[in-house]
């Protein structure tokens, strides 16, 4: 079992690097391997929508950058973890960066599943998708619904196995991470 | 309350000018200009993004403006980067600014997207996303059109409204009546707009929406085969 962490906290924000590192401590303690990727000390350009991935180099972003390498560990993880500050609901400029640029794992055909047009899958299997958003006191308790519906969304168009969000407080305690982290491996079964 | 009303157009579709968000923003614009609105600026997010200057200049015609179109397509269930990163700039410009607080004085933010695809649950998640957004920096919101099937305008390719017929003639209407309610400085509703007909994926018109989808698929295996390639390649296989 191995897990990719996108870690898109912004440049500034390093007052919540310290519960990623809980986290990691604590998938360390579940015998999932990590590996993280700072997403702001990366050179990644983003999605220019040119769809060369779909029809130029298939499965291939054109752009030569640290994109590339993203992608594809992404793709050959078992569990992704997108990391964010909870951004209106939504994720970080640095973390949607990454993600755009795996448009390529998917294929441009359109297939309808459950009522909803969906991309076709390229590759067999995909990673469970985990978001971890961390919230401030700014933030409103709608933020936090929405993030989850945010993930619940971009996990039925990636063809997750098993998706989780949770929302953590900028002043969580380290005993208080470790157990919401624990519950949720226990739930996503991604130790196993 | 001022008695001009100024409209700044922020465009961000990374594929810039030739994009179906510019031509719907565009045109938004120009039906506001024949309404009275001053019209400051259009602004395409990618290429500000890579200069200090253009983003200094960004801020300013943001003070500069009572009415904020934002024209952006659906990437990945949410906003593209490029909006993403505009929204952090503009929410840690406007902390140390004091905007007007009263309902009637706000600015108006006004969001147009696009999504590839024909169903609208699709855009949801980001209207509230956007919403959350504008209560956050203290702006008004101003409503929204939500396109689905946005392909069919055919903006990447630098098609017009009028080149896109009836469906065309359907979103000019919807963008005059925006454009009504926006030069009174007044809220439009949180408008969905179908480019290809819901029932033509439901019940006994099912196949149609089957059509359509194998007429996408084709293309693209067609257009990766000219490239002399597999478009089912899986180059990062293990």
């Amino acid at each position: 079992m191995n897990a990719l962490i996108l870690n898109g906290v912004l440049k500034g924000q390093e007052n919540i690097a310290g519960i990623l590192k809980v986290i990691q401590k604590t998938l360390d303690e579940a015998k999932i391997k990590s590996d993280t990727i700072v997403l702001h000390d990366t050179d990644i350009n983003f999605c220019i929508g040119c769809f060369k991935c779909w029809d130029t180099t298939p499965g291939i972003c054109f752009q030569k950058d640290y994109g590339e390498e993203v992608a594809k560990k992404a793709i050959n993880s078992d569990l992704l973890i997108f990391f964010t500050p909870l951004s209106w609901g939504g994720y970080s400029s640095e973390l949607k960066k990454a993600i755009e640029r795996m448009l390529g794992l998917l294929h441009p055909g359109f297939v309808r599943i459950d009522g909803s047009c969906r991309h076709k899958t390229r590759y067999d299997s995909y990673p469970s998708v985990l978001g971890v958003a961390v919230a401030n006191k700014d933030n409103h308790d709608l933020e936090k619904e929405i993030f989850k519906e945010l993930i619940h969304r971009h996990s039925l168009n990636w063809y997750t196995p098993q998706q989780k969000a949770i929302i953590l407080d900028e002043d969580e305690n380290e005993e208080g991470i470790k157990r919401t982290m624990m519950e949720v491996i226990t739930q996503m079964e991604v130790n196993k | 309350m001022s008695n001009t009303n100024r409209a700044l157009l922020l465009v961000g579709s990374p594929r810039g000018k030739k994009s179906s968000s510019t031509l719907l923003g565009n045109y938004l614009l120009n039906d506001l200009k024949e309404k009275g609105v001053d019209t400051i600026d259009t602004i395409w997010l990618g290429p500000m993004m890579k200069s200090t200057d253009k983003i200094e200049e960004m801020k300013k015609n943001f003070d500069n403006s009572n009415i904020i179109i934002l024209a952006a397509p659906l990437y990945d269930d949410c906003q593209p980067y490029i909006v993403i990163r505009w929204m952090e700039i503009i929410s840690e410009y406007v902390k140390s600014k004091s905007l007007k607080t009263n309902e009637e004085d706000k600015k108006i933010l006004f969001v147009i997207k696009n999504c590839a695809f024909p169903e609208e649950h699709h855009n949801l998640t980001v209207i509230k996303i956007y919403k959350r957004f504008a209560e956050w920096v203290g702006l008004k919101w101003g409503g929204s059109l939500s396109i689905s099937a946005g392909e069919f305008l055919r903006g990447r390719y630098g098609k017009t409204l009028d080149d896109a017929g009836k469906v065309g003639k359907k979103v000019k209407i919807i963008l005059e009546n925006i454009a009504d309610s926006l030069s009174k400085r007044e809220s439009f509703e949180d408008k969905i707009l179908h480019l290809i007909p819901p029932k033509l994926y439901r019940g006994i018109f099912t196949f149609v929406g089957v059509f359509f989808n194998w007429m996408n698929n084709k293309n693209w295996a067609k257009n990766a085969k000219k490239n002399k390639q597999d478009v089912n390649a899986r180059p990062y296989s293990q």
